[in-house]
């Protein structure tokens, strides 16, 4: 199923229009781009873009109106557990565990057993620090936990993609560092090919290889910047604020 | 009593709350005036009454203790109960499992939705003759009136449930490789939906109390026909006895419920 590394994910031509009150909108025009194995690619635009709208197109949740998303050269009409999924309201599992929503892609997986399984989960929880947390329901957690769990969740099918929507939006500022930290860590430990959207340009120009700047109305693709920054990237170099400033002058025009 | 029991199970809720024993004390005060004050007024209103109107308090205990004495009380219970426990499971499975069908499926709303709202306001009493035609006038009768109430309570309170359950954990269990109607249904349905289902059987457990009275109307014995026949007879000192022992009973099963559902929703 997967390589236990990247992907590679074709965006071809999609576009979504709405019926409305006011008559038709067109939320996405043609929107065309392709992440490559390992790579990670930040989709970023202001509100009203369509990047919602392309996430959920991309994670099988909604149809195109045209065009099509391929995972591996399969089209994505779906949710698949190739394709690790992480919202920004996290949607964990309330009754269960951080165990237990860590572990609840693992349950029908064929060929782990119990043990095998206890071994990944632990794996993971140490993976995204959250051990001493196993049993804390989601109630009991933090933005930041939840998000950890959420994460978890989501590597533990060990997917070919992960997509992330806004992943961070939601805790503070901080917390946001802390998490774009480690999710670089986690990046270049499992390979995973990541597609990560977000409104902030410096949270994609702090992660992204490549940025997928996005205007409105209709939403589409401004331009596709490559990020030529090594990691750890600061905030404070010049290089960082040139792509920050090339990203936003995009995005307004 | 109650506050008693509130006292002991507070500290193992493990949300965190400690009880503030101050305020148990100030509101077992409070029920306590409250208890001795409704006591008085009935008192004081009984004094102006013949006992068939409105009978003291201690007419009533007396009465109270010559029906456990001769051990009427226990024998009543023991029949109330044998259709009182078939009649909530059987209700309270059949609502679960439908409520739960067609909040899920669209398909099996749309069929049966004419069927539901017609029988809907049928109230179960006046479904006796389908109880004594099909069961006869015995505890399987009595208990199909009881089924018939548990049933429409958790059949609402399941569909709600079910209903309420957000898209955005379905799609997330859908990405983590569940495909099938039925696992959706066990591994995020019924979990995601089981405050309100387990609110429902703790109304249908009540409701099914209050129809023990009704499912005896036709002449199966229990509680319910103690009090039937004891109005008959304007004996309303032991008409109240049995009402005591239908609150005690409801009070018991329904302490010995949130027990339960306070440790499988440990979660909330």
């Amino acid at each position: 199923m997967s390589d236990g590394g990247g992907s590679s994910v074709q965006v071809s031509g999609v576009s979504k229009q709405y019926a409305s009150e006011q008559g038709t909108v067109q939320a996405l025009a043609d929107v065309t781009f392709q992440v490559d194995s390992g790579e990670l690619v930040c989709i970023v635009g202001p509100s009203g873009c369509g990047k919602t709208t392309l996430f959920r197109i991309l994670a099988g949740l909604e149809p195109a109106t045209r065009g099509e998303v391929t995972l591996n050269g399969s089209v994505v009409t779906e949710p698949t557990p190739n394709m690790g999924i992480v919202f920004q309201e996290y949607h964990l599992f309330p009754w269960r565990t951080v165990r237990g929503n860590i572990a609840f892609g693992l349950e029908k997986a064929v060929g782990l057993d119990g043990t095998d399984r206890d071994q990944r989960v632990q794996q993971l929880v140490d993976l995204v620090g959250l051990a001493g947390f196993e049993d804390s329901y989601p109630k009991s957690l933090s933005g930041g936990m939840k998000q950890r769990v959420a994460l978890a969740r989501a590597l533990a099918i060990d997917p070919a993609l992960l997509l992330m929507d806004e992943p961070f939006g939601a805790v503070d500022a901080q917390t946001r560092e802390r998490l774009q930290a480690e999710l670089l860590e986690i990046w270049q430990e499992t390979g995973k090919t990541i597609l990560f959207v977000t409104h902030d340009v410096e949270e994609a120009v702090t992660l992204a290889d490549r940025v997928v700047v996005m205007g409105r109305d209709p939403g589409q693709i401004r331009e596709i910047v490559a990020v030529d920054l090594d990691r750890p990237r600061s905030r404070g170099d010049a290089a960082f604020g040139g792509y920050s400033e090339q990203i936003r002058s995009l995005i307004e025009h | 009593m109650a506050t008693d029991v509130q006292q002991e199970h507070a500290p193992t809720t493990n949300d965190g709350e400690l009880p503030v024993v101050g305020v148990d004390r100030r509101r077992a005060g409070l029920g306590t005036v409250g208890l001795a004050g409704f006591l008085g007024l009935w008192w004081l209103a009984a004094l102006f009454q013949p006992a068939y109107v409105l009978p003291s308090p201690a007419v009533v205990a007396e009465a109270a203790i010559a029906e456990f004495a001769s051990g009427e009380v226990l024998i009543a219970l023991g029949q109330s109960i044998q259709h009182w426990i078939p009649g909530t499971i059987i209700g309270t499975t059949l609502g679960v499992a439908a409520g739960v069908a067609l909040g899920w499926s669209t398909l099996l709303d749309d069929i049966s939705s004419p069927v539901v709202r017609t029988l809907r306001p049928v109230p179960p009493l006046a479904l006796i003759g389908f109880a004594i035609a099909w069961f006869g006038i015995n505890h399987a009768g009595a208990a199909f009136i009881i089924a018939i109430g548990a049933f429409w309570i958790n059949f609402y309170a399941s569909y709600g449930g079910v209903e309420g359950v957000s898209d955005d954990l379905l799609d997330v269990a859908r990405s983590l490789g569940v495909d099938s109607d039925l696992a959706l249904i066990k591994t995020v349905v019924i979990p995601a939906a089981s405050p309100e289902i387990m609110t429902g059987i703790r109304t249908g457990i009540g409701r099914c109390w209050m129809l023990v009275v009704a499912a005896e109307i036709f002449g199966v014995p229990g509680i319910g026909r103690r009090i039937l026949r004891a109005s008959n007879n304007l004996q309303v000192d032991v008409v109240i006895t049995y009402i005591l022992v239908l609150s005690v009973m409801f009070l018991l099963v329904d302490m010995a419920y949130r027990a339960v559902q306070r440790r499988v929703l440990v979660w909330r």
